[in-house]
């Protein structure tokens, strides 16, 4: 269980994150600058809050009354670039935790972790004589062999083998560890959490169910930091989409690029300005009424069935449901 | 071209610096080694220079170490002044630095206090004194050459902070406070005029190698007086090669 509500003020930004779930994986996703690292930082006790609390399985780290030292509050933390301390071997550096907080070590559990994280034959060579996967893994070890209260992991599969989310997301079940994963790559946090929680200017806006978060957002700002291209202002949209009119509480409709088809029933009539070939789909760039911009991701499979080149007129549709609804954070919060 | 150009300089510039010391070999006698050997006051002052400097260097690691660290880390508009004015030994000649030290034992309240002018303790100020930066702007330079992560790893992995500093920054930047605290420790030694001017040149008593040679070269000892110097730079670098070797390469 994850219970946390902390204000921060730092050079004339202020912090504010707020969530509560009982979920064990939590991705906070979020562009670079808005503050995600800085949370986690708050989380291991390497920033203090000014005010609020931070309670972690029902561990209190911080409240109004106390906080718990960084070296008392086992957390595992991965950092960006792992970090192995440079001037010790790879042993040293997975035993430094057991060694520092003066606690025997599980040679059993050191020894399943080497060799599920493969690094046995690494042991006694340094850092930088280790491949970048290797001082991944290295700092895995580290991090778990602590029999840390959560794990916190900034971004540390950003820049080598994705694999080894998988690999860890393994270790994290088997040792039934809560962790919060920051990152800024979607896909990333889609595979790795429950739930996802979106930072903005410093700020969680929202949190909640991957699911929900992907399809059913409440900011437009979160549908920006999802990448959802398609985004008009609610009154704009009301002349060019088919939908009743719904809340005029809402400032903006957008919908997934993925969740529009070509028909030739389609009620919207849509002239083709851009053709990009991805992977797996076509990504259009259409131009609908009113000179409006629409992006639509059309999988190769069905992409063959029509006759698509740029300037070709097309008729595109949706299913109803799949519109969102969006408010703006800025307006109701500035 | 410019790799020879910059090879050829290097290399008269070392030609012209050990001439002046192969030079200074015309004037070395057996005889004059001996008789001096058998000096006391030249024992006795590499004696007082020995314990004197390495005292110096001992409050310049107490001192100016944690300075150092001070300063990496903290960069606001009065720390960066403190930097600025911490150079001011380096800046001025030592002799300026035994004026206002002088002045200062000199004054009623220090005097009531402990009477340092003519003293080893005088002497170790003088020398800590212009000795100092050297291993202030070492340490700081290397202490701010490594990240603050280490730390954090490290607490986060539960080592109380002190263990974490001393077991990632600190001996991360060893080396350079080691050089730092050998350049101190060089410049103490032979330190001349704060010394003499505190400490007053006593023979037999209160004078380091420097005063030694320079009261024979004044008194026309000629022949002593380089015969001193030989034996000092061949024990200084006997002295820093050992510390190379043992400390720095070990590291």
């Amino acid at each position: 269980m994850i219970k946390v509500n902390i204000e921060k003020q730092i050079e004339n930004q202020n912090f504010n994150y707020s969530i509560e779930t009982d979920s064990r994986k939590i991705a906070l996703f979020g562009p670079s600058g808005s503050g995600k690292t800085t949370f986690l930082k708050l989380l291991a006790g390497l920033n203090s809050p000014d005010n609020g609390h931070i309670n972690i399985n029902g561990n209190i780290f911080f409240d109004n009354k106390k906080s718990i030292p960084i070296h008392k509050r086992k957390v595992g933390y991965l950092p960006q670039d792992y970090t192995l301390f440079p001037h010790m071997n790879v042993e040293k550096n997975i035993l430094y935790g057991v060694k520092a907080q003066k606690i025997s070590l599980n040679q059993e559990r050191f020894n399943f972790l080497i060799n599920k994280l493969k690094i046995s034959n690494t042991l006694h060579r340094y850092p930088h004589e280790i491949s970048g996967g290797e001082r991944q893994r290295a700092a895995i070890a580290r991090a778990f062999l602590i029999n840390p209260t959560i794990l916190l992991l900034d971004e540390p599969f950003s820049a080598l083998d994705k694999s080894i989310l998988d690999l860890v997301q393994e270790l994290l079940e088997h040792a039934n560890l809560p962790a919060i994963l920051v990152t800024h790559d979607l896909n990333e946090a889609i595979n790795f959490a429950e739930v996802i929680a979106i930072s903005y200017n410093g700020k969680i806006i929202e949190y909640g169910k991957v699911d929900k978060i992907l399809n059913n957002p409440q900011w437009m700002q979160t549908a920006r930091i999802l990448q959802i291209k398609n985004i008009w202002d609610y009154e704009t949209a009301k002349k060019f989409l088919p939908f009743k009119s719904v809340d005029s509480s809402f400032d903006y409709v957008a919908i997934k690029e993925e969740d529009i088809f070509i028909s030739s029933k389609g009620k919207i009539k849509c002239k083709i300005l851009d053709i990009k070939k991805s992977r797996f789909s076509f990504i259009i760039k259409g131009l609908i009424m009113d000179n409006k911009n629409i992006f639509i991701n059309i999988p190769h499979s069905v992409i063959k069935h029509y006759k698509i080149y740029n300037g070709a007129l097309i008729n595109i549709d949706f299913e109803m449901d799949s519109l969102m609804f969006l408010k703006d954070y800025e307006k109701i919060f500035s | 071209m410019k790799k020879y150009s910059v090879k050829l300089v290097t290399y008269l510039f070392f030609s012209f610096i050990l001439l002046i010391i192969i030079f200074s070999f015309s004037n070395f006698s057996k005889k004059e080694f001996i008789i001096l050997l058998k000096d006391k006051n030249f024992v006795r002052a590499i004696i007082f220079g020995l314990k004197t400097s390495l005292l110096a260097t001992l409050l310049s690691a107490i001192f100016a170490i944690p300075a150092g660290f001070y300063l990496a880390r903290n960069k606001r508009l009065f720390d960066k002044i403190i930097d600025s004015l911490f150079e001011i030994p380096i800046i001025i000649p030592p002799l300026i630095v035994g004026v206002l030290l002088l002045n200062f034992f000199n004054s009623q309240i220090i005097k009531s206090f402990y009477n340092f002018i003519f003293t080893v303790e005088g002497a170790t100020i003088a020398q800590f004194l212009t000795s100092f930066p050297y291993t202030l702007k070492a340490s700081k330079n290397s202490f701010e050459l490594i990240p603050t992560i280490y730390e954090e790893i490290a607490m986060t992995l539960g080592a109380s902070p002190l263990k974490s500093f001393i077991d990632t920054t600190f001996k991360l930047s060893i080396n350079g406070i080691i050089s730092g605290l050998i350049l101190s420790w060089v410049r103490s030694f032979g330190e001349f005029g704060a010394t003499l001017l505190v400490a007053g040149g006593i023979a037999g008593k209160t004078e380091n190698l420097s005063i030694y040679i320079y009261k024979n070269m004044i008194e026309g000892e000629f022949n002593k007086g380089i015969t001193a110097s030989l034996v000092t730079i061949f024990l200084a670098v006997i002295i820093i090669s050992l510390l190379k070797i043992f400390i720095i390469e070990k590291q």
